[in-house]
């Protein structure tokens, strides 16, 4: 009961109706209140969400199971908050490597299986990452790993030029790399200033993750590998129809190839600053069917040899290993359901043993502790 | 002012504060073209 001035009690259906007019009734209070709850929440985002709260709550973040960038971004926040302990290997790459390895721990428990010591096994993976998304995970990472760090390479990298660039989304991952803001600016994209606050740097991946609000009351978003296992396969006519496609992304090949594979040089000598760490190249897992398929096309033949020619000079120029897997995994046509995405569970055994396999050789002579200094 | 119907006017900055906020995001991701990314190549 409450008493009202008077000294008189006020009955519940009248202080229902105060609340209710205070709650309806348009107010320069109100108005007031909720530019200050605006600023309060803009504040609170600035303070409160941090690199450490994305790496641990990536499901609040996460827009579903399929929003692979945010899980990408989680993943590697949460490496990157703790100093390299043990020995590890990182893969980093597209869809194409997401679906030809059975799962991250099982590359793990193969290597370590195959190398006699304990191995975690990282994998970055995400329909459509580049070699400019890869720029940012190594930079972010490269001083948090010891072992093996696997970045995926194809001839479609090889192929981006400025315009491809320009339209496609560059703030997919939601933290900021300094080292590729310069890889970007020297590919005559514009980047903005940072104001060195995880949230407002990062205002776009958040800003586009904002209906994730109701993930306060219900986080049950995880994250999936095998998105793939829900497509159907390849039919005859979509390989033909795809193929036009996928030759007419090659056609700024010749004219930045060498400009690409310069930022792959440059990500490996910045990766290789770290003594711990062995770097090497890991090729896209395609389909064995997409070579004879699309023999006829001349513009995919070129691209094919200079690709391969380009593999060759870049292994010897600069000493790192590339690892072609198809062959080696016996990989058929029928393993997968487009071309580059291994849909059968049994190529994906095959595939991760050989990787695994390879990995470990590259592990050869790296000590397993982290040497104290004295 | 009385309690019930300050009570009111608190309610209501608070939900028309957190749409604002919302909204003002929703606003920034389109004209920055901002979107969760999912790779739809095929």
């Amino acid at each position: 009961m409450v008493i009202s001035q008077s000294g008189h009690e006020q009955p519940p259906p009248r202080r229902l109706r105060q609340w209710v007019d205070g709650v309806s009734t348009p107010s320069l209070g109100a108005l007031a209140g909720a530019l200050l709850v605006v600023a309060a929440l803009f504040i609170s985002g600035a303070l409160l969400v941090t690199p450490k709260v994305m790496a641990n709550r990536s499901e609040l973040f996460a827009a579903n199971s399929q929003d692979e960038f945010a899980f990408v971004t989680a993943h590697a926040l949460k490496i990157a908050s703790a100093p390299a302990t043990g020995l590890s290997v990182t893969v980093i790459g597209d869809s194409s490597l997401r679906e030809a390895i059975t799962s991250p721990e099982v590359l793990a428990r193969l290597v370590s299986l195959d190398a006699g010591r304990p191995i975690v096994a990282n994998l970055l993976a995400a329909g459509g990452l580049n070699h400019f998304d890869e720029v940012a995970l190594s930079d972010l990472l490269r001083d948090h790993l010891r072992g093996v760090i696997l970045l995926e390479i194809s001839p479609n990298a090889l192929n981006w030029s400025r315009p491809i660039l320009d339209t496609t989304t560059l703030d997919r991952l939601g933290f900021k790399s300094r080292t590729l803001d310069h890889e970007l600016r020297m590919a005559g994209v514009k980047r903005p200033h940072r104001v060195g606050n995880y949230f407002l740097d990062n205002y776009q991946f958040f800003a586009a993750r904002s209906s994730n609000v109701t993930h306060l009351f219900n986080a049950s978003c995880e994250a999936r590998q095998h998105l793939i296992d829900e497509s159907g396969r390849w039919s005859d006519t979509k390989w033909k129809r795809e193929g036009r496609k996928i030759v007419g992304w090659e056609q700024h090949f010749g004219r930045f190839e060498e400009a690409n594979l310069d930022v792959y040089r440059r990500m490996i000598d910045r990766l290789r600053r770290n003594p711990a760490l062995r770097v090497g190249l890991i090729e896209t897992v395609e389909n064995p069917r997409a070579q004879t398929q699309w023999a006829g096309f001349a513009r995919d033949r070129t691209a094919r040899a200079r690709y391969k020619a380009d593999l060759i000079r870049l292994a010897e120029s600069d000493k790192v290993p590339i690892l072609g897997l198809v062959e080696e995994a016996e990989l058929r046509p029928d393993d997968f359901i487009d071309y580059i995405h291994v849909y059968d569970s049994g190529a994906r055994a095959r595939f991760t043993r050989v990787l695994a396999h390879r990995v470990a050789n590259l592990l050869a002579g790296l000590p397993d502790e982290k040497e104290k200094s004295l | 002012m009385n309690f019930w119907r300050l009570l009111g006017v608190l309610c209501q900055a608070v939900t028309l504060g957190t749409l604002l906020f919302l909204a003002i995001a929703k606003l920034v991701a389109l004209s920055t073209g901002a979107r969760v990314f999912q790779y739809e190549g095929f």
